[in-house]
């Protein structure tokens, strides 16, 4: 049946003058989600979708068509709708370049590396672990809200294209974390494990979730919650900063990952999320940060949420340089970016969300490599400044140059030693100027893959699972704030 | 896997869920088909249609152990399946504090009257046509790059429970926005409009490729130091505040864990006299939406009544732990941000008397910003946000706009800035913030005695 539809909508798609057509059927595409809040169900739900979806490539315009129902006459009907879409695309376009990769077509099977389904955990182990740990995060009357939640996804897509591509892919994601709100004197503050927004997240099964061992880490974060009430306020300045490993992720995904995607670089995401303000030109010359930067987007690395075996143009997951020791070497691509910037081949970085999306250029997991600093040595050589832990608050500006991050964490760095905690920290820069002053990472028994299941962009928007390895970084002068800038 | 096109009635497929289920649910059916003309680097670009359908069922055990499930596979067994999925998340569930059921109401269909026979149907190629002459009238700058999006969406809900409440909405939306930028200028200078609305003829591309283009200026901006300044916030801007605003202290939740700023003891802060904000989804000069997602008629109501607050959005279940009625400000219980509780989505701002003119003359020395991004809470008790300017921020002498300038971050608390406010324009429009017709302010102009920027750029 799969196959049959797939091909219906092929043949339907594939008209006369159509350059290039791909199918996505989604045979099955689950997500559960289950929050626990102060010992009651905030929410347990379950999702269990299809769909297909079609994009068609004319000589000047690309059309996309999808839906939810998979019949003969549905998925016929998606494909004419993207044809439709194309033609009417080419009425204001000029000629979309295209590489022809000679490595191309691939067949094959895609599956994660799952040890324990998360959809066979019973429900009830998942809700006892979830109000184990609020109730271990509940340490005392100062904790108002105690929440811990977990997700699960699964997708089994059939992929088919006009030229001969053809794979399987199932891929399986799980995610877990908790934070406690504290609130006393009127002063609120959250702490959040293994980070913040929903806690970490992996490509695999449950044993991911049971790694993390939420209840035996509920006290502290509750703990922490409640000293952070109390503790001082940051203190301004310009000062040395460490990043924690999980923020360090979130900066990079921010200022590295999302400025160098080609579609934003050429002017083709400038409505919505905007550009960037790295250039084409910039390839093998901008010096985007200090030699100790090398930033790679990696769609290979085993158990993250960036990887897959092919993107949704047939072009197999790669690894891709960005920043090689400080200078700009590449970017996230597609065919066609690629293509308009002379590049040979795809970076394989087109990913739709579902069927009902259409593939956009998204990051996989961009990595920044890790040093050769102990943590403790990073702290030392910071000697006096601030170390910042788990974001709860980010922006950028849509050329990715101006940011400021908040964080859940703070402590004060004096004589090279950590010092008390302090709350409402942020930090402020420009993105070559801040990646410049990188001065040290620590080493690779400190580096972790982050997963965020939640990257926005697109229009229709899109929310993208991406990975990004990072290590604990030392910034030299950078702009600090307690509660604002 | 044999899903089948949905074609029998609302009512008749969710009875059919409804009579699956052992105990008391309610069920919401969604059927939505979207054209969306996505244009990039002055092209069509990526346009899209999708047609979807889809079930989302609540179930509800005995002491308020609640399970929720969805699907978009509406064959028998797909149904079947669903039943079972959400029947047996609420066995497990432990049970919701307070849960008082489901509403009862009427049995049968009511429609929304948002949408006609007129506008139900996507009219692609008159828009097609407009979208062409919008990008030729951007040729007269010297290097036009224009972007943006058209969004026309036939919208259906339909909502049933097992107390007898079986409703259906249906809509239209329609969206759209567009900016024109001139790369020959460095830095290059922008231009930015957009609307929404329940009537795609009051969507009209050229009109605001228009717009855009009257407010992109012809010169580089100049960079301008951080600080305070006096300044007219232009309507996109504002609905990202109000849309903000919405998701930090006006709901429920908020309220029942004590961050609102509504619960602070000393009582709530006011904002200026000259503002009253309410919670309209009824309001035609947008998106109409007659029924939250528990099937409540929405109801107007005041949340900020000239400065003062009022009380926090409910559902059903917030409400009856409030001892108070439903606002009919449910979320759809099967998404994950339902987990924010119920939110006002429709904020609208009384309109005031003040042109556009009268504002500038009054700012007479400031900024005017047309639109933020990536808007973000600092922090969301003290409800202060951070985001940078965008598409069209100028300085003004005099009462006149003097040049472009570079890009600023601002840093300020929403309510701050609301109490600062001196004028509301005359002139209110719908923004629909999440292009799918959910969040829509409706929204004039703000004069603001003091915006705080904390950086800035050179672009």
């Amino acid at each position: 049946m799969v196959e049959d539809l797939l091909k219906a909508a092929l043949d339907a798609a594939r008209g006369t003058g159509v350059r290039y057509a791909e199918v996505r059927l989604y045979s099955d595409y689950r997500h559960e989600y289950l929050a626990i809040k102060n010992g009651q169900t905030e929410v347990l739900t379950s999702r269990d979708d299809r769909g297909l979806g079609v994009r068609v490539l004319r000589p000047k315009g690309w059309g996309f068509g999808a839906t939810s129902v998979l019949t003969r006459e549905a998925v016929r009907e998606a494909a004419l709708r993207a044809d439709r879409m194309a033609r009417s695309a080419e009425a204001t376009g000029s000629e979309i370049p295209w590489t022809e990769e000679a490595h191309l077509p691939h067949q094959g099977h895609y599956a994660s590396s799952v040890r324990e389904d998360p959809f066979e955990v019973p429900l009830e182990e998942k809700v006892a672990l979830l109000s184990d740990a609020v109730r271990g995060l509940q340490v005392g009357p100062a904790v108002k809200v105690g929440r811990a939640e977990l997700s699960a996804w699964k997708e089994e897509k059939h992929f088919l294209s006009s030229e001969g591509a053809s794979y399987v892919s199932q891929i399986t994601h799980v995610g877990a974390g908790m934070v406690a709100m504290a609130l006393e004197g009127g002063e609120m503050q959250l702490r959040s494990y293994p980070t913040s927004f929903g806690g970490d997240f992996a490509q695999g099964g449950f044993e991911h979730i049971r790694s993390w061992d939420l209840p035996g880490h509920a006290a502290e974060t509750g703990h922490t919650a409640v000293a952070l009430v109390t503790a001082p306020v940051a203190p301004s300045g310009v000062m040395n900063l460490v990043l924690a490993s999980d923020q360090l992720a979130l900066q990079v995904h921010e200022s590295v990952g999302h400025a160098t995607e080609l579609d934003r670089v050429l002017g083709y995401e400038a409505g919505y999320a905007g550009t960037s303000f790295v250039r084409t030109q910039d390839r093998g010359s901008l010096r985007y940060g200090s030699p100790r930067m090398t930033i790679v987007a990696d769609a290979t690395v085993p158990g993250a949420l960036g990887t897959f075996g092919w993107d949704d143009e047939g072009t197999p997951a790669q690894r891709v340089e960005i920043v090689k020791e400080g200078i700009h070497t590449g970017f996230l691509s597609s065919r066609e970016t690629a293509a308009r910037i002379n590049l040979p081949r795809s970076g394989g970085a087109m990913r739709g969300e579902g069927p009902l999306r259409t593939p956009l250029i998204r990051m996989t997991n961009v990595n920044l490599l890790p040093g050769d600093h102990s943590p403790q040595e990073l702290i030392q050589e910071a000697k006096k400044g601030i170390y910042l832990e788990t974001n709860v608050s980010w922006s950028i500006d849509d050329k990715r140059l101006n940011f400021q991050f908040g964080c859940e964490v703070g402590r004060v760095i004096e004589n090279g030693e950590l010092g008390p905690l302090v709350r409402n920290p942020l930090y402020s820069g420009m993105t070559p100027v801040f990646w410049n002053s990188l001065r040290a990472t620590s080493n690779p028994s400190t580096w972790h893959v982050w997963g965020i299941p939640n990257c926005g962009k697109g229009q229709p928007g899109q929310a993208m699972h991406v990975g990004h390895g990072a290590p604990m970084g030392l910034f030299e002068n950078v702009r600090v704030g307690g509660g604002t800038l | 896997m044999t899903t089948s096109p949905v074609t029998e009635p609302s009512h008749d497929l969710l009875a059919k869920v409804l009579s699956r289920v052992s105990g008391t649910a309610d069920a919401r059916l969604y059927r939505e088909r979207w054209t969306t003309l996505r244009f990039a680097n002055t092209r069509l670009y990526q346009p899209h249609w999708e047609d979807s359908a889809g079930v989302s069922l609540r179930v509800a055990h005995e002491g308020g152990r609640i399970g929720v499930a969805t699907t978009t596979d509406l064959t028998t067994e797909g149904l079947d399946r669903l039943v079972r999925q959400a029947s047996a998340l609420a066995a497990q569930a432990p049970p919701v504090r307070s849960f008082p059921g489901f509403p009862s109401g009427h049995r049968g269909h009511s429609s929304s009257s948002s949408a006609t026979p007129a506008t139900a149907a996507p009219r692609l190629e008159a828009k097609e046509a407009e979208l062409e002459r919008a990008l030729a009238r951007c040729g007269i700058l010297a290097e036009p790059r224009v972007a943006g999006v058209y969004n026309e969406g036939d919208c259906e809900l339909a909502v049933a429970n097992t107390s007898g409440l079986s409703s259906v909405a249906r809509r239209t939306v329609a969206q759209a926005s567009f900016l024109v930028e001139d790369l020959a200028r460095d830095p290059p200078v922008s231009g930015w409009s957009e609307i929404a609305h329940w009537d795609p003829s009051h969507v009209n591309l050229d009109a605001l490729a228009a717009e855009a283009l009257e407010r992109t200026p012809r010169e580089p901006a100049h960079p301008v130091e951080p600080g305070t300044y006096r300044v007219l916030l232009r309507g996109p801007a504002v609905a990202t505040i109000l849309t903000m605003l919405s998701m930090g202290g006006l709901g429920a939740f908020a309220v029942e864990e004590g961050w609102s700023f509504l619960t602070e003891p000393k009582g709530a802060p006011r904002i200026a006299e000259s503002l009253t904000i309410s919670d309209d989804p009824s309001d035609d000069r947008g998106l109409p939406s007659l029924m939250d997602y528990e099937g409540t008629p929405h109801r107007p109501r005041h949340v900020f009544e000239r400065g003062e607050a009022r009380g926090p959005a409910h559902d059903v279940l917030t409400a009856a732990r409030a001892g108070v009625s439903t606002t009919g400000n449910a979320l759809p219980p099967e998404a994950p941000w339902s987990s924010a509780g119920p939110l006002p989505l429709h904020l609208v701002v009384e309109s005031g008397t003040a042109t556009e003119d009268e504002m500038m003359r009054e700012l007479g020395r400031g900024i005017v910003v047309t639109r933020l991004h990536y808007v973000r809470y600092v922090h969301r008790q003290k409800t202060l946000i951070t985001g940078m300017t965008r598409d069209g921020t100028y300085w003004v002498d005099h009462g006149q706009i003097q040049h472009p300038v570079a890009n600023l971050r601002v840093t300020d608390s929403m309510l701050g800035l609301l109490a600062r406010t001196l004028l509301v324009g005359k002139d209110a429009r719908c923004y629909n913030e999440d292009e799918r017709g959910v969040l829509s302010p409706i929204v004039p102009s703000l004069l603001v005695d003091g915006l705080h920027f904390s950086s800035a750029t050179t672009f």
